[in-house]
Parts: structure tokens; sequence; C-alpha cells
């Protein structure tokens, strides 16, 4: 299958379609952005409305396992990153194991971030009326819990989606599919791989790292 | 000047008979039949809506209890906004229209992703069936606007009305994706931005509208499941949440809504002004940078919902003055309108009533839009009749009519048929008076303190009541003359010709109906947009 | 456009892409030593400021938006343009508020939902900057 070996008949050339990809690949980014801006703005009014809670809360969660999972997201950014570099040298084989080393790093993550929500469910520390933490019993308390669930309930969502897009990407590379004519698919699924990397980038010192 | 190029029989293999297998139509990549398939689609919408809407007049006749109870009463109003917004208007011209004839006006053979544009068509299948199944289990009573705590509160099955909008707001971001990059990479030859119809200057900057403010929607939507399946209390004072969070969150989005859903209208008048004025439009520039002026201040503005709710004067102020600003572009293209058809030659035909309509009720809507974007006045108004008959001048009286006017002027073009213009004026007249008899009583109703959302009233109000239900009713009658001419003209129709306005849009150089391709060879832009100095174009047939 | 036709392109491309993924482990490495250290404001403007770093890698290099001019520039700045303007108006609003219209309630200490009580301390309860 080689789906951009000719360009679509609509397009005026196979360069203008790999633009329109882009393109639209970047235009959708930047909805995945506003997706996650009303969350950050809920972050930065309850961290401003109960300082306290939001300071014990973040120095409650496990620092050094986030510091690791941002290593491992960037790692697989790294993956991706060169995966595609391969596709532009015709080189699939290396491509398919820079893309399943990618969604080994999501994987990774996923665990990982499972190990801190276990964790949470444990000592029950979680959001709204299944707060019974004992530990910080300050105003809004349950409320950076419902922040810190939410915000990284839905990244982690989109890791899993991110993934799920790297494995195929990965299956089609092994098939040989991509060349230095054929290769928007990883660019443009490398590009939503690397905004997951990015969202946890600003996620990982608001909720971890400034208490 | 006459008006009728050749009147040619529709030919004989156009994008409507090419192909007539269901799976031809199900499985279709064609921005045309897309374009159709969402037709029926939100005009299936439209009765619905407007059903409800019927529903709530009749039990308005009186001041008690006529027919139904309180908590009915709030179902049919929540889902008369819900359908009316998400399923009617936003949709409306971008995604019939827009996916029609954008492709055609840059001269290109479609968007540029055609199997994202009719996957938007099945997610929007699957958000109404999921409304449908909330309506038939009750439905939701919050009002559109689902403000907490109530919404994540109530008992009423919120939750799959949240999840069809949320999976809706999925097929409007796609069609602006879609839109956006067919500007910008699938321009003819020789077409410049400056060279763009003023309909295209209009969907993209609906398109960009779409993009930014969508997500945010669809957040908020989630949140709000989220709320209401385990009370989380993130909008929750009990649990120490806001519920302006809440609300900030949701008018971020639902302000600019409404410019996704009179800008597209503003679109198809710059469109028919000209043509039914035979004159150059006053000023492309004005109207091309008004659109976009509107996309990105209309994004400003958003607080003016939420005067009264406890929002900051620091906020308030700083968006009332914005507010304020975002009406300059709509006063440009007003001006601009009327510029044009001053001193032209207008043919008086069923759109140019429409944009008639158009004109007076946007000017109206407007200007009372800016009354209560007055806080001081606002404080008086917020949640009374005032405010409803304000956005229903502008949704109905002006988008409304700019559909109507666009459905009648590309109505030949689509499907190759002339509709009766003599029962099209009758329409228009019962639709423009109606729309008066409806509405103009509820600007008094508010004033005079009627509050909204009520389902039962002093006795004082009550001939105002009754007036409008009777202009609500004359609104349907002429509806129903529509559609029925309408339906009936898509198999007894004249023909058409290519070219019954002769028009100098552009897509007007392609027969009515148009090829499955659209053009024989692709089209070569050597003329400004809307030149009515120039002669009509002659579309080329294949011998 | 990235064709890659050289042999020594081919080198810088990679080359590029490890450097910045040093560069980033790197900076991860620094904001989680900063964080142990408690600098008040400063904890936070180096936190956020070590972010944007990294996030201008990414985006600028694994993104590729240095190479790709125009539209998907606009694209990703507008964005962040539009996440600013809802920031901003939200925490103006929170910040401007006639303050006790905040919440306030801690619901471990006062599960019933009734007034607010006087003596709840809305100091140490307000943001600090």
């Amino acid at each position: 299958m080689h789906p951009e070996a000719i360009a679509e008949s609509h397009f005026s050339s196979p360069e203008v379609q790999r633009h329109a990809a882009r393109l639209g690949m970047w235009a959708f980014l930047a909805t995945e952005i506003l997706l996650f801006a009303g969350l950050f703005v809920g972050y930065m009014e309850y961290r401003s409305l109960y300082h306290e809670s939001f300071v014990q809360g973040g120095k409650h969660l496990d620092a050094v396992l986030a510091t690791i999972e941002t290593a491992v997201l960037i790692t697989g950014s790294f993956a991706v990153a060169m995966a595609h570099h391969y596709t532009l040298t015709d080189r699939n084989g290396r491509a398919a194991v820079g893309l399943l080393i990618g969604a080994a790093t999501g994987i990774a993550f996923l665990a990982l971030h499972g190990v801190e929500y276990v964790t949470h469910f444990r000592e029950g520390a979680l959001p709204g009326k299944y707060y019974t933490f004992p530990e910080i019993r300050t105003a809004g308390a349950s409320m950076f819990f419902t922040v810190y669930f939410l915000l990284t309930g839905l990244h982690s969502l989109h890791v899993l989606a991110g993934t799920g897009v790297l494995v195929g990407l990965a299956v089609l590379a092994a098939r040989g599919t991509f060349s230095h004519q054929n290769y928007s698919a990883v660019e443009n699924g490398g590009l939503y791989w690397h905004l997951v990397d990015l969202i946890w980038i600003f996620l990982y010192p608001l909720l971890y790292l400034i208490s | 000047m006459s008006l009728s190029a050749a009147e040619a029989a529709p030919p004989t293999r156009n994008y409507l008979n090419a192909e007539t297998t269901l799976r031809s139509w199900l499985l279709t990549t064609d921005h045309k039949r897309i374009g159709v398939m969402y037709l029926v689609m939100i005009l299936i919408s439209l009765f619905v809506g407007g059903m409800f809407a019927l529903l709530l007049r009749f039990e308005l006749l009186t001041p008690g209890p006529t027919y139904i109870d309180a908590i009915t009463y709030n179902r049919f109003f929540t889902l008369h906004g819900i359908i009316m917004v998400w399923f009617f208007l936003i949709p409306s011209i971008p995604s019939v229209f827009g996916n029609f004839f954008l492709p055609i006006m840059l001269g290109a053979r479609d968007v540029a992703f055609p199997r994202l544009n009719l996957a938007s068509v099945y997610i929007y299948v699957i958000g109404a069936a999921f409304t449908l199944g909330a309506m038939i289990h009750g439905g939701a009573d919050t009002g559109w606007t689902f403000y907490t705590p109530y919404s994540s509160t109530t008992a009423t099955t919120v939750t799959p009305v949240l999840l069809g909008i949320f999976i809706l707001g999925f097929s409007t971001i796609l069609t602006g994706i879609n839109f956006i990059v067919t500007v910008h990479t699938m321009r003819g030859p020789g077409q410049t931005w400056m060279r763009l119809p003023l309909f295209v200057w209009a969907i993209y900057g609906t398109s960009i509208i779409q993009v930014l403010a969508t997500p945010v929607l669809g957040l908020t939507l989630l949140l709000l499941f989220v709320e209401h399946a385990f009370n989380f209390g993130l909008f929750d004072p009990a649990r120490g949440g806001d519920p302006l969070l809440f609300q900030h969150l949701f008018w971020f989005y639902s302000h600019p809504a409404v410019y996704i859903m009179i800008l597209p209208g503003m679109g198809v008048i710059s469109e028919t002004v000209s043509c039914f004025a035979r004159k150059n439009i006053l000023s492309y520039k004005a109207v091309a940078y008004s659109s976009l002026g509107i996309a990105f201040v209309g994004f400003f503005t958003w607080g003016h919902h939420m005067f009264v709710s406890g929002q900051s004067n620091f906020d308030s102020g700083a968006f009332g003055v914005l507010s304020m600003f975002v009406a300059i572009f709509t006063s440009i293209k007003v001006f601009t309108w009327v510029g044009t058809m001053y001193g032209g030659a207008i043919t008086f035909k069923t759109p140019f009533a429409y944009i008639c309509g158009f004109l007076f009720f946007l000017v109206f809507g407007g200007m009372t839009g800016i009354a209560v974007a007055t806080i001081s006045l606002d404080v008086h108004w917020h949640d009374t009749y005032f405010v409803v008959a304000h956005f229903h001048f502008i949704m109905v009286g002006a988008a409304l009519m700019a559909f109507l006017a666009g459905l009648h002027y590309w109505f030949p073009k689509m499907f190759g048929r002339s509709y009766p213009e003599g029962w099209g004026l009758v329409a228009a007249s019962l639709i423009i008076l109606g729309f008066n008899a409806t509405f103009i009583p509820q600007f008094l109703l508010g004033n005079m303190g009627m509050p909204r959302r009520y389902y039962n009233y002093p006795e004082k109000f009550q001939t105002l009541h009754v007036a409008s239900s009777a202009g609500a009713t004359l609104l349907f009658f002429g509806f129903l003359i529509i559609f029925i001419y309408l339906v009936l003209a898509l198999k007894y129709g004249q023909p058409a010709g290519d070219n019954p306005w002769g028009s100098r849009g552009f897509e007007w150089n392609t027969s009515s109906p148009p090829l499955p391709h659209n053009f024989e060879k692709a089209p070569v832009f050597d003329r400004e947009p809307h030149d009515y100095t120039t002669p009509v174009l002659e579309v080329s047939h294949a011998s | 456009m990235a064709e890659v036709t050289a042999q020594g392109t081919h080198h810088r491309a990679a080359t590029r892409y490890a450097l910045t993924y040093v560069g980033l482990m790197v900076l991860t490495i620094t904001t989680f030593l900063f964080s142990r250290v408690d600098l008040g404001i400063g904890s936070v403007a180096i936190a956020m400021g070590i972010a944007i770093t990294k996030s201008a890698l990414v985006v600028l290099i694994f993104m590729q938006l240095w190479e790709h001019r125009g539209s998907p520039r606009l694209a990703f700045a507008t964005a962040l343009v539009w996440l600013a303007l809802l920031m901003g108006f939200v925490l103006a609003d929170v910040h401007t508020r006639f303050p006790l219209t905040n919440p306030d309630r801690n619901p471990i200490a006062a599960p019933a939902l009734s007034a607010p009580s006087a003596e709840k301390t809305r100091a140490g309860q307000q943001s600090e900057p």
C-alpha cells in the first residue's frame, strides 16, 4: 500500500499534498492545546485559591517517579524524531524500530503513572467526595487531587492514543511503506506524539515540582 | 440587463446522477454530495428544533399551566436551544454551502481531506443519535447553557446530551480544519488571497473560530460529564469548586460560537448583494478584513454573558469595552452592503427579499446586542426576554434569513432546477412578517421584566405572549410553504441553466448541477471576484 | 522541506536530534535538582523557564517548526496566544473579585453545607503572588 506514492488527483503536486497534511495536523494540534487549556486554567485558579493545599499536595506526589516518566517520554520523542528521519532516507526497518521504541516508552509511561495512581488510591488521596487522605486536611485539599487526576488522566488518554498511532505506523514501516516520497504519515503521527510530550513538559513541573 | 443565460437542460451526467446506488451516497467523498447530505440532516434538525419552539409558544399562551408541566417546559427549551444551536445553526451554512461551493470557488476538485469530510457526516449522525436518545428518555432540563452546580446534580438525562454535543464538536473541528487547509493549499492558478470570493473569506474566518473555540467546549462538556457522574466538585461550591470557572470555559467557546453562526451568513449576503444589485462590492478589502476581525475579536468578549454572575468588576469592565469593538466590524460590513446596493440596479427576487430581511434584523439585533453589552443596562435585562429577543433577531432574523437567501440563490446551481419565484416571495413575506410578530413583543416583554425560561407569568404579559405565539405560527407556515415548493421544484422545477442570475460568482462557471469533478478543465483566475463590469462567465460544456 | 540527498545532511539531522535529546535530559535533571531547593518565587520562575526552554527545543527541532515557515507556525502561535487569553481573563477575574464570592470551603473540616463561617481565615487561603 502506497497511499502517497501518487498524489491525490485533487492536489497540484505531492509537495502541496505534504504541506496540506502537515498544516492539517498542526491545526489539529492547535485544537489539542486548546483542549488542555481549560484544565491548565482550572489548575491555576485553584492553586491561587487553595495555595496551601496545592503546595502540600505537590510535595506529596512522587517527584522522582515523575522525573523518570519525563525522561521516558523524552526518549520516546527522540526515537520518533529519528524514525521520521529514517523514512526520509528510505530506511523503513530503522524507522519501525524507532516507532516501536516510541510506543514502548508510551506503555512504560502509562505503567509508571499507574503505579502513582495505585498509591493514591490506597492512601485515599482521591478527587471530590472520595477524598479520605488523612495527612492533608486544609481547605481545597481534595481539589488538588481532582485537578491532578483530571490533568494526568486526560494526558494519559492522549498517551494511549499516541501509542496506538505509533504502533500502527510501526506496522506500516515494517511492511516497507515509507520512502522519501511518502513519509507524511510518520511525520504527522510524530507531531502528535511530540505534542503529548510537550504537554507533559508543563504538567511535570506544575504538579510535581513547584512546591 | 437580462438575467438568463441559455436555458439549457441539466447536463445528462452530473454529480447527482453519475452513480445512484445507496453505497455511492453513503461512501461518497464528493464534497457536493456531502453538502446535500448535510442539507437533509440540518433541515431535519431545523424541523425538530422548530417543533420544540412551537410547543413552548403554545404553553406560553396562558399565564398558568396550559398543557405541560414545568419540568417538561424546561426540557423543551433545553432541547430547542441545543438542537437549534449545535445541530442546525452552527453546521448550516458551512457544512452545506461551504462544503458544496468552497472547492468550486477555488477551482479545486474537492476539499483537502475528502475522507475526513465524510467522517464528519457520520460523526454528526452519531452525535444526533445520542441526543435523540436523550430526548426519548426525557432530556435535560438545564437550559442549553448547562450552568453548574445544577447541571452536575440534576437527575435528568444530562449525560447522553453532553456526549452527543461532545461528539458533534469533532464534526465541527474536522470541517474547520478541512476548510482552512483547502483555502491555504488548493487555490487555483491566479487566485491570490485578494481574489478569493467574499464567501470564502467568511468561511475561512468561521473555520478559524471553529478550530480555536470548539476544543474548549469539548473539554467543558467532558468535565461536566465527569462532574455529573462522579461529583468531584470541580464546579461545585459545596466541595470548594467555582461555578464561574464553568461559565468562563463555557462562554469562551459559546460567544465565538455565535460568530460561527452569523459569519457564514454574512458571506452569503456579500455574494448575493452584489449579484442582485448588479454592482461591484463597495469595498472588497473592508468586507474581507472585517471577516477576520470578527473571527478574532469575537474571542475577546465572552464575559459579557457573566455580568451578573459574580464576575469581577475589572473583568466585566474589560469585556464590556471589548464587546463594543467587535460591533465595529459588523457595522463596516453593513455600510459596505448598503453602499453596494445604492446606485445599483436591483433585481427583486426571493434572495433579495431575504437580504432586506437580513439587513433590517442584523441592525436591530446588533444594536440591541450593544445595548445588553452595556453593563448597567444588562443588569436590568439579563435573563429577561430582552436578551432572548436580541439573540433571536441575530440567529433567526439574520442568520436563518441568510441561510434562506443562500438556499434560494444556490438552489438552481445545486439541483439544476428553478424554484417558483412567486411562492418564494410569498413565503419570504410570511417569514419576515411572522418573525417580527414573534420577536418584537419579546423585546417589550423583556423590558417590562418578563424573565426568560419561565413557565408561568403574570396576567399583564399575556397579550404580548399571545402575539408572539401567533407570530411563531406564521413563521411555521412560511417554512412549510418553502419546504413544499423546494421539494416539488426538485422534480418539477424549470431547468435552471448554468447561470440564471447572471452572477459573476466563480461557482457559476460550472454546469447546473455541477459535474462530478466540478470542471472539465481547471479554471484559471484572471478576473476579480464579484466583478459586474465584466461580461458573464461562459460555461464550457463537453461537446 | 527536509528531503535528504547528501550524506552530510543526513548526519547533520541525526546529530541535531541527538544533541536536542541530550539537552532535554540535562534540563530535566536540572529542573528536578532545582526543585529540591526552596527559592520561593524563584522556584516557580526557574521551573517555568526550564519548561519553556524544553518545549522550545521540542517544538523547533523535533517538530521541525524551525524549518517549516508560514502557516504551521501561525497555527501554533495562535493556539498559544489563545491559551494566554483564556488564562489571563479567568485569573484576572479570580484575583479581582469581591473576595467573599470566591470558594473557600473545606469539606473535610465542615462537611455540612452552611454559610461560610467567620472564623475561617481568608488570609491563609488567599493567593500569594
